[in-house]
């Protein structure tokens, strides 16, 4: 195992899309959810872009910003580690790279275990990152804010990202079967829009990709509350299966 | 016990058998060259002995083993270039070749050697510290050659190895197949380069339509006229067939 994770952690580290995604993952939840509460009750915001940030304006500063936290972590999550780990799995085709990997000592189940360990491991440094900036940007702007209650909703935030990401590794299922990353990358926004939908009529608690961000806050803290147990493990059974049956059809691709 | 063996090979996609009964082996220490037009099924037959297709019927064995239950030990002793060669864009030459060294089961001190003495070997000294998307396309075959050969395979497998190569590569890769012959490793390649092939085969191997069509003697003189002579006195006896798969290829 240790061959094929130094294979994938010497590629993963030197490409553009890694540093793109960690730049997305570590610095805009901090940015997003701290600047844009702090916009809306500063006196610059006017016009249009006032309305918008009205719900953001009342509230106690450390609450309303723990929550924004769970929107912005839950997408960009999903986004970002998604297009992680369809570049990874995606580029062996994309590149050709794909047929050197058959007939080795090293077989593709562990190469593509690799591939999923080493994704997974740098989404949840990012997003350990992301929050541990979050909660220290909310003391520095207002150190008071940081209550018992903030802190546990941030320490919520970080684990429904962790199962974001964990549910962004199946991308790499559809990577292998459109045979790069492009499917992969449309199944991503295809995945994010239609939980936008399913969310606005209220089917949210017993979708996967749903679930962990609504329990984070993102649909608000009535939302937050109706999503019990049962709807988590569902998520992370799914992302379990989902990632199993991908390193399943990495070690069986054929190149027909 | 063959370095490699193929039996009765047939693959079909849709109409067309791309391998329509091929078989071919290989023994220690033999360099045997595939030699055909393009389709002819050289490609195909490489693909399924490492498993990049399946066959529909006949047996592939890599030296002594069943394609499908070759596990590491056996893959371990097996090195090959088909369709492209191994090189990942973002890392340099060396990584390239270490981290391919280490795939084919070289420890890491092991496989750093290698690609040191594989750079030198292959004169690839000037771009080893350059990543491999800067790399012309005979350097990338070049890098290619040597991650598939720096653990020393017992069976080497080249499609087309000398495609992109200017002069000099062709002599390093010809020396890099000779030597390889000469320490005992099986030599699967194909190759358009008729004259190249007459110089450093044992066995030259006619394919053509999915299938063997005959055999030339290597080292004689004219070997373009003769393959085609055998081509065209096989279409001729097999109009048939000839008609079919100009069919399934439109």
């Amino acid at each position: 195992m240790s061959t094929a994770l130094a294979l994938q952690v010497a590629t993963f580290s030197r490409s553009l899309t890694a540093r793109l995604a960690t730049v997305l993952l570590v610095a805009f939840p901090p940015l997003m959810s701290v600047g844009m509460v702090a916009l809306a009750r500063s006196a610059d915001a006017a016009g249009p872009s006032a309305a918008k940030l009205a719900p953001y304006r009342d509230g106690p500063f450390g609450e309303i910003v723990a929550g924004l936290a769970g929107q912005v972590v839950s997408v960009v999550a999903l986004i970002g580690v998604g297009f992680a780990v369809a570049w990874l799995v995606g580029r062996e085709w994309a590149d050709r790279t794909v047929g050197s990997l058959f007939a080795l000592p090293v077989g593709r189940a562990q190469i593509a275990r690799a591939k999923l360990l080493v994704v997974a491991a740098w989404a949840a440094a990012c997003l350990t990152l992301a929050v541990a900036l979050t909660a220290a940007t909310l003391a520095v702007v207002d150190s008071a804010s940081l209550t018992g209650a903030v802190a546990a909703q941030l320490a919520r935030v970080w684990l429904a990202g962790l199962m974001m990401a964990a549910l962004a590794l199946p991308f790499a299922w559809v990577a292998v079967v459109s045979k790069g990353y492009l499917g992969a990358a449309g199944a991503i926004v295809g995945v994010t829009a239609a939980s936008q939908i399913l969310a606005m009529v209220g089917a949210g608690a017993w979708v996967p990709y749903i679930a962990p961000a609504m329990w984070a806050g993102a649909g608000g803290p009535e939302e937050a509350a109706a999503i019990g147990p049962a709807s988590l493990v569902l998520a992370v059974a799914f992302a379990a299966v989902a990632t199993w049956a991908s390193v399943r059809a990495f070690a069986r691709a054929r190149l027909d | 016990m063959t370095a490699l063996e193929l039996r009765g090979a047939v693959r079909a996609y849709g109409g067309l058998r791309a391998l329509d009964g091929l078989s071919l082996a290989v023994e220690p220490g033999e360099i045997h060259a595939i030699i055909g037009l393009n389709g002819a099924g050289k490609t195909t037959a490489m693909k399924a002995l490492v498993g990049h297709t399946r066959l529909d019927s006949g047996e592939a064995r890599l030296l002594g083993t069943p394609v499908a239950a070759a596990g590491p030990s056996t893959l371990s002793r097996l090195g090959f270039v088909i369709d492209q060669p191994f090189g990942y864009p973002e890392l340099t030459v060396r990584d390239n070749i270490v981290h391919a060294a280490r795939l084919h089961g070289l420890a890491r001190d092991a496989a750093t050697r290698a690609a040191s003495s594989w750079i030198a070997r292959l004169e690839l000294e000037p771009w080893a510290g350059r990543r491999a998307r800067g790399l012309s396309l005979g350097n990338r075959q070049r890098l290619g050659l040597a991650c598939a050969a720096a653990h020393e395979p017992d069976l080497l497998i080249l499609d087309e190895p000398t495609n992109a190569l200017d002069p000099a590569g062709v002599l390093l890769l010809r020396d890099v197949i000779v030597a390889a012959a000469d320490r005992g490793a099986g030599v699967l390649v194909s190759s358009h380069h008729l004259d190249e092939v007459s110089r450093i085969a044992h066995r030259i191997t006619v394919v053509h339509a999915g299938r063997v069509v005959g055999a030339l003697e290597p080292g004689q003189a004219d070997l373009e006229h003769r393959f085609f002579e055998m081509v065209r006195a096989w279409d001729a006896g097999h109009r048939d067939d000839v008609l079919a798969r100009q069919e399934a290829h439109a």
